[in-house]
């Protein structure tokens, strides 16, 4: 007889499931381990038998919680069969609160099973594989075989024979694999997967066996072969009758022609002299094993065939014989065919046998008395959420494996050594064990509330409500700020999204103040009391820009670098060069001074000059924002440089909303963003992935000015990578020396990605996916912050990069690539902090955006910052 | 060669597990690229593999398998003709 492999028993239920057959028996299967690879081998021999079973694999190691939890997945999937499978090792140390901890979880199943109507399969569960003292164990009577022993006969005494209770051993399924092919240690740390595919099979086979016994027909007669088994081995089927008879079956023969009968007699005369039918008939199989049954007087279908001919059998109708005899009764064990249901038993549990050491019999609680918050007040569960410096490596492997209980925000290692906020390390233990860190926190202050987008548990934790102790850590952190969890729904992240879904909009957080949560995805806008505050309005008076002539970069690329394939390949078609002699002082103000003339507002009326550059100024020591404010006339201005690279345009918006917001006298702003580029410390075509141009772009703002009105502006701001553009030479920690044989200039982009990746390409490539994603989580973080979705966006004004870059943000942000600012950029070129204000400048200019448009300015600049200000037209 | 070491063999098991047509996937596929390559369609990977090859991985080769061309080199490595 051949055994179907495991991988045969799985490609098998593959095809199963694709015939998609009207399932007849709904399954539920809980463990304390994943129990996900059973379902083919209990799902094949009972599609088999007439019951094509629809499995619903529960989350793991919460066995009690899912049959006391009415709104859990299991009760919601209302099973007719709950298989239920704990293991000794998920119990905790050895030691005799194995037996109370094992009945605790064999009455919460039976008392799931009594209130669903249905049936139990209860699992005993194997003798822990490790035993504490190795052969020593065996001495012990406190060692871990003898304690799991009792365990088990205490649980087996306590459900056997109960009515809608059927009992399974995966010590039996252990036994026949053998221990040394049991287990799967790879397995069980990749996913908590114990067993070898082996002895799952074995196991699922003998709970198919059993739910056969109890919903199927059963094998109730057999049907001897006797054209094949005539000649030769009849003899041995002495024993494998025997214990037939001893189960109640009944024994029928077939032949095609009488005449074999004689030779029967001779082989096997007890055979011949005990059948309860002796059969001869011809014609197809079917008709055959039909005629038999009929003799017998029981179903077709409760019939199998023992043959020696393959050809004879169909599939899963009965038994081919070896070639040896003597295995033929373990041949028909394992067939089912000695297969009979326990008998039921109408009094409750009889004590353990008295000589096993166990401790009282009886459950902590009864079965009826079991709720779900006894349970977990009995687990002893603490959680322990601390900053999570230190442990960031932990943290992140947490982080990107966890799938079932996450955010859904794509945070992958680098994102979590780099969390642009308090980022918190959860560790659980209870008394089952120590889980150590078992999940993470991510959040930030955003103005009025506390944004979380990172908040995830590995599913050892679930289900013992861990995730309300971290929610009343999180509120008691948020300091009575409304807490606001950001999420992308995925096609695993369903615990979380229904834990947050679930939440009372006022939660308290356990020290009597009541926080407001909201769970939102990034497409949702905040309720309207939680925006920007409504005291600080401002709007965009007029925009002015400094551009100098333009250059064909396709005349002066040449000069700049040799590799003129790159810079075609950016798109770029002009920029700009200031002429030697003018500085980047001189376009702030000639850009200032335009801005003002529009704005129809004099230099006295000033209040703040925000200047914002990216290069150097003409000079060290020396500030070029005051400059600015003192050649513009602006004499009573404050006046501020903002040096946050590429960003500081966008940025300075809201520096401007804080100086409003705290002087209440400020009433007119003039923002500039202005460029030169160093030549001799950046190649203008070589220090990026942009070609750079010189020029400035100023807007002046009012307060209360209703039209291109500030919304918001969020920045994102991680120094992990504020190295990556430095140039080493000219700084305080090593000064300019007169006479040094090489000018210092900042290193290409591959230069410096491999120094400061030290040549890891993975590195390189998370950190470009990082740039990607962060531009979008910061224009998701402005939109939220301002009330309104992401789509409401109009056009989006990044800095001026190149083509392919500008494409990739479109992608990354869904919209339409001319919908972002490719056309100015490709026309200008990369002109540091002033990219925005021109583009904006243009398309009001050009009637591009109407009424009520929004507009988002957006940047990356090296820091790293990634900045967004919306704008409202 | 036997039928199992053939190249396109591993392809097809993949194929298998995952249930797509076995002419499109590659070596360079993984987890990223095949939305069917699911956390339990990688545990089925991994026993398929062991028991069809009848190797044995140890955790680190399947924490984290970005391809298919990654997993023939493990195959390789256990001597295996993938």
């Amino acid at each position: 007889m051949t055994t179907p492999t495991p991988y045969e028993l799985r490609s098998a239920w593959r095809e199963l499931s694709r015939e998609g057959a009207a399932p007849g028996l709904r399954i539920g299967l809980l463990a304390s381990y994943t129990a996900d690879q059973l379902v083919p081998y209990l799902g094949v021999p009972l599609h088999r038998a007439g019951l094509p079973p629809l499995c619903h694999v529960g989350p793991f190691d919460q066995i009690v919680r899912q049959c006391l939890d009415e709104q859990g997945e299991t009760a919601r999937s209302r099973p007719d069969v709950l298989v239920v499978a704990p293991r000794f090792e998920e119990l905790g140390p050895a030691g005799p609160q194995w037996t109370r901890d094992l009945l605790d979880v064999a009455d919460a199943a039976r008392s799931a099973v009594e209130r669903w109507v249905g049936t139990l399969v209860f699992v005993l569960p194997a003798l822990p594989d490790h035993q504490g003292l190795g052969v020593g164990d065996t001495g012990r009577t406190a060692g871990a075989a003898a304690l799991a022993t009792a365990a088990r006969e205490t649980a087996r005494a306590r459900l056997a024979g109960l009515p809608g209770i059927l009992l399974a051993d995966a010590e039996d399924a252990v036994r026949e694999v053998g221990a040394a092919g049991a287990y799967h240690p790879a397995m069980f740390k990749l996913a908590k997967v114990p067993y070898t595919e082996e002895l799952f099979a074995r196991l699922g086979t003998r709970i198919a066996r059993l739910l056969v016994g109890r919903f199927g027909a059963g094998v109730r007669a057999v049907v001897l072969d006797a054209d094949s088994l005539a000649d030769g081995p009849a003899a041995g089927l002495r024993d494998p009758l025997r214990a037939l008879r001893g189960v109640g079956a009944r024994v029928g023969l077939c032949a095609t022609d009488a005449a074999v009968w004689p030779a029967l007699a001779k082989s096997c005369p007890e055979l011949v002299a005990s059948v309860d039918a002796a059969v001869v008939a011809r014609g197809p199989v079917a008709d055959r094993l039909a005629a038999v049954a009929e003799a017998l007087d029981v179903p077709a279908r409760a019939v199998a065939v023992l043959t020696a001919d393959p050809e004879l059998l169909p599939p899963g109708a009965g038994v081919v014989l070896g070639e040896q005899p003597e295995a033929w009764t373990a041949e028909l064990a394992a067939a089912g065919l000695f297969d009979r249901p326990a008998p039921l038993t109408l009094a409750t549990a009889p004590a353990p046998p008295s000589v096993l050491p166990v401790e009282s019999p009886a459950s902590s609680v009864e079965p009826s008395a079991v709720s779900l918050d006894d349970f977990v007040a009995s687990l002893d569960v603490v959680v322990d959420v601390r900053p999570a410096a230190g442990l960031l490596d932990t943290v992140a492997e947490v982080v990107t494996r966890a799938k079932d209980f996450t955010l859904g925000n794509d945070q992958d290692a680098d994102a979590v050594a780099g969390y642009p906020g308090d980022l918190l390390a959860v560790s659980v233990r209870d008394r089952f064990g120590d889980y150590g860190i078992s999940g993470a926190v991510g959040l930030r202050r955003d103005g009025g509330h506390c944004t979380v987008d990172l908040f995830s548990l590995s599913c050892p934790v679930l289900g013992r409500q861990v995730e309300d102790a971290v929610l009343r850590e999180i509120l008691r952190r948020a300091d009575g700020a409304d807490v606001v969890f950001r999420y992308r729904e995925t096609e695993h992240n369903g615990a979380a999204l229904t834990f947050l879904r679930a939440l009372p909009e006022n939660h308290p957080d356990g020290t009597g103040r009541a926080g407001r949560v909201h769970a939102l995805t990034w497409a949702d806008p905040l309720p309207a009391a939680d925006q920007a505050p409504t005291g600080v309005r401002f709007g965009v008076v007029a925009i002015g820009q400094a551009l100098p002539e333009p250059s064909a970069v396709a005349d002066l690329a040449p000069s700049y670098t040799e590799d003129l394939d790159r810079i075609r390949g950016w798109g770029y078609r002009t920029f700009h060069r200031a002429p030697e002699g003018v500085g980047l002082t001189d376009l702030a103000v000639e850009a200032g001074r335009q801005a003002l003339a529009e704005a129809g507002i004099g230099a006295d009326e000033v209040d703040l000059v925000v200047l914002a550059i990216a290069d150097l100024a003409e000079y060290l020591y020396w500030d070029p924002a005051a400059s600015t404010q003192a050649r513009l006339g602006a004499h009573g201005a404050e006046a501020v440089l903002v040096n946050q690279a590429c960003g500081g345009g966008v940025a300075a918006f809201d520096l401007v909303a804080g100086k409003f917001a705290v002087h209440p006298a400020y009433r007119t702003a003039l923002v500039i963003g202005a460029n030169r580029v160093a030549e001799p410390y950046w190649n203008r075509m070589e220090i990026n992935t942009s070609v750079y141009s010189d020029g400035a772009a100023a807007a002046v703002v009012r307060r209360d000015h209703g039209g291109c009105r500030w919304l918001a502006t969020e920045t994102i701001t991680d120094g992990t990578y504020a190295d990556f553009m430095r140039m080493d030479v000219g700084g305080a920690a090593n000064p300019f020396r007169a006479g040094d044989p090489e000018q210092p200039h900042v290193a290409n982009p591959q230069d410096r990605l491999d120094a400061f990746f030290q040549g890891d390409v993975r590195a390189m490539y998370r950190f470009v996916s990082m740039i990607r994603s962060r531009s979008r989580e910061v224009v998701d973080l402005a939109c939220a912050r301002a009330g309104i979705a992401r789509q409401d966006i109009r056009r989006v004004i990044h800095f001026n990069d190149n083509g392919r870059q500008l494409a990739d943000l479109a992608k990354d942000l869904d919209i339409a690539l001319d919908r972002t600012n490719v056309d100015t950029a490709l026309e200008h070129g990369h002109i540091g902090c002033a990219d925005q204000l021109v583009t904006l400048r243009r398309l009001l200019a050009a009637g591009e955006l109407a009424t009520g448009d929004v507009v988002a300015l957006t940047s990356t600049s090296s820091g790293m910052h990634w900045i967004c200000t919306l704008l409202q037209v | 060669m036997t039928a199992l070491q053939e190249p396109a063999r591993l392809l097809t098991l993949v194929a298998e597990v995952l249930d797509l047509d076995p002419a499109a996937v590659t070596d360079e596929d993984g987890p990223a690229t095949l939305p069917e390559w699911t956390s339990l369609r990688h545990l089925q990977l991994v026993v398929t593999l062991e028991e069809i090859y009848q190797v044995s991985f140890a955790y680190e080769e399947v924490r984290n398998v970005p391809s298919i061309g990654r997993l023939r080199t493990v195959l390789r490595a256990k001597g295996v003709a993938a």
